[in-house]
């Protein structure tokens, strides 16, 4: 038995639950047959009862514990990034919006946007009068397709090289000595004017549209040339075939050479329109003899 | 028992002779022969013969599979074939208010009437098939009617249409005609209000017709002499991929001829205010004009050349080097007519008439 008596705080922890389990074993072990430590114990325990009595009250106050502290936190942390913007967003305004100065910084900018969007409405029609000389692509209206005559929208797709030409003109007039070698000394500066010409696909305008009708006909023709076609019509068809064919070559190898050839252009615009009645006039014989059956 | 013999033998002999005339009976009912192309004219004091004017259809068939129907009809009715697979087909016109089939070594027929005319209530738009539902005729469930020969006779101002397998056509004196067939050669003479013809495999010729034109073939030819336009506007349209075009006397002042293998004749006018579009791929384009010609040319060709006996007088020329040159100019004083000339390996030449 330990015949030391023990001071007043280890008491006074005791009594608070404080000690470690070992001590606090000891201590009781000791105030059991010490006298004096078991009075000093009752003295405590009277002075903490008159202490909790006068604070029972905040006692009583449900204080979360450390661990639903850690909870409560862990929860409003995912809540925070499961929220949406406009959610934040509508957060920060409710709970900001009460106050006089924010409410009065809003007024301000709703006042600025007003302003701002009235003068944007005007904007545009000053941007309209302004020459569309550096207009990089062709516009929709300009694509000649296989079925208008593209003949007649050649003057348009003329215009911008020309234009593209009499502007680097003066940047490059040394340089250049006949029409092909100002095209690519164009090319070569400006490498905007040309798409005018020819654009990224080395298409000129209107030219795709060309094609991607002719890589669908032949693809749905290229079945029934053999089953609906006499020999004698497949022969005439083929050499016909032949010769749109390399009518396109030829004319398409003159406008990459001379862009500004408008007679190539139109003799290679006439060829792909024929070579779309061929390959039509396939699907529609076809068409014809289903219907005669 | 003798006398009892010959009496059997003469009545049997009598009584095969009854069935062989009642047999006899039908092989009277032979069609006649078909009319002949040309408009049936009356003879001086011996007018036609009454038709009668209800839509009753008259059916003779022959024991040779010869069929032969006819129809009272308007005037200007509408006769629509839907198909005929096989044949020689000749549409006349005749001076009848009248349709007359005639088809030999081939299949039935039967009109169909889709509309009559509230005035007359004589059909103005019939329907040709071989479908029939009379007792006279196998009933066939099919539209096409086929023969060796097939006769259409119709009211001068009847209009046709129609479409055709492997059919060698031939329209003649009729108001107007819309032909389609997948081969075979078609032709038309004596059309008043146009002509709107394809064929896939055969040869095109309209001769003497007015009113506009669209004539096309894939692999033929197309011959168009004396037509011309039936009111202000009318436009003469031909296109073939591997025959020539021949043009001539026509009197359209909007025309255009367009051939990718083959070559372009016109022998005509050039009409003040006109425009004439000639081209051609692979071929030649030869104008015969007269001298005396004024018109706007714009020719574009390739190494065939341009070869003019009228003086040219050049605006624009640009003969540079190249797949393809340009020659911009008048003949004559000039006018307000365009001749527009492509080709891109054949040669143009322009001789006086």
């Amino acid at each position: 038995m330990n015949t030391k008596c023990y001071d007043i705080g280890i008491i006074q922890a005791f009594l608070d639950g404080e000690l470690a389990s070992d001590l606090a074993a000891k201590v009781t072990n000791h105030v059991a047959a010490c006298d004096a430590c078991a009075l000093a114990l009752a003295d405590a325990e009277e002075g903490s009862a008159v202490v909790f009595a006068a604070l029972e009250r905040e006692f009583n106050t449900l204080v979360p514990t450390q661990r639903l502290w850690n909870r409560i936190n862990d929860s409003i942390a995912v809540e925070k990034q499961q929220t949406s913007l406009f959610g934040k967003v509508w957060a920060f305004l409710t709970a900001n919006l009460g106050g006089p100065s924010f409410a009065v910084a809003a007024s301000v900018l709703v006042v600025f946007g007003i302003f701002a969007a009235v003068w944007g409405l005007k904007a545009p029609q000053q941007i309209s009068n302004v020459p569309a000389v550096a207009v990089n692509a062709p516009s929709i209206a300009d694509i000649p397709t296989p079925v208008v005559n593209p003949a007649s929208q050649d003057k348009q797709f003329a215009a911008k090289p020309t234009l593209a030409t009499s502007r680097m003109s003066d940047t490059v007039a040394e340089v250049r000595k006949n029409s092909r070698r100002e095209y690519q000394v164009i090319n070569a500066v400006q490498p905007v004017a040309p798409k005018a010409v020819v654009n990224n696909a080395g298409y000129l305008p209107g030219e795709e549209s060309y094609v991607k009708t002719i890589a669908s006909l032949s693809q749905s023709v290229s079945d029934q040339k053999d089953t609906i076609m006499r020999p004698s019509e497949r022969v005439s068809y083929e050499r016909d075939m032949a010769v749109v064919n390399d009518s396109i070559k030829r004319m398409r190898d003159e406008v990459r050479k001379n862009p500004k050839n408008e007679s190539a252009k139109q003799v290679l615009y006439s060829s792909y329109q024929n070579k779309i009645d061929l390959l039509n006039s396939v699907a529609q014989k076809e068409e014809l003899v289903a219907s005669l059956k | 028992m003798i006398n009892g013999s010959i009496k059997l033998l003469s009545s049997i002999f009598g009584l095969t002779l009854i069935f062989a005339a009642a047999g006899s009976t039908p092989a009277q009912e032979t069609p006649k022969p078909a009319p002949t192309a040309k408009p049936t004219m009356p003879l001086p004091g011996k007018p036609f013969p009454k038709i009668i004017p209800t839509p009753k259809v008259f059916a003779r068939v022959g024991p040779s599979g010869v069929t032969e129907k006819s129809i009272a009809v308007d005037g200007r009715v509408n006769v629509t074939i839907p198909c005929i697979t096989q044949g020689d087909v000749k549409i006349n016109g005749w001076e009848r208010d009248e349709v007359r089939v005639f088809i030999k070594g081939g299949s039935p027929v039967s009109f169909g009437v889709k509309q009559k005319s509230q005035k007359s209530d004589k059909p103005v738009w019939i329907w040709l098939s071989s479908f029939s539902k009379e007792g006279d005729m196998p009933a066939v469930r099919s539209d096409c009617i086929w023969g060796d020969e097939i006769q259409i006779d119709a009211p001068m101002g009847a209009e046709i249409t129609m479409k055709g397998r492997e059919t060698n056509t031939v329209v003649d004196s009729v108001r107007k005609a819309t032909v389609t067939s997948a081969g075979g050669d078609l032709s038309f003479r004596n059309i008043t209000e146009g002509v709107s013809a394809k064929t896939y495999e055969g040869d095109l010729l309209v001769e003497n017709s007015q009113g506009p034109m669209s004539l096309e073939t894939q692999s033929g030819n197309i011959v168009a002499f004396g037509a011309a336009p039936g009111d202000v506007g009318d436009t003469f349209r031909a296109k073939t991929s591997g025959g020539t075009i021949s043009l001539q006397k026509l009197e359209y002042r909007q025309t255009e001829a367009n051939s990718i293998s083959g070559s372009v004749f016109f022998d005509g006018s050039i009409l003040g205010g006109g425009s004439y579009t000639f081209n051609t791929t692979n071929g030649s384009i030869r104008l015969s004009i007269p001298s005396d010609t004024a018109c706007f040319v714009n020719a574009t060709y390739g190494p065939g050349g341009l070869n003019s006996d009228l003086p040219l007088k050049a605006t624009n020329v640009d003969v540079s080097p190249g797949p393809v040159k340009t020659i911009r100019g008048t003949l004559g004083t000039g006018g307000d007519a365009v001749v527009k000339l492509t080709t891109n390996s054949g040669t143009i030449l322009i001789r006086k008439q």
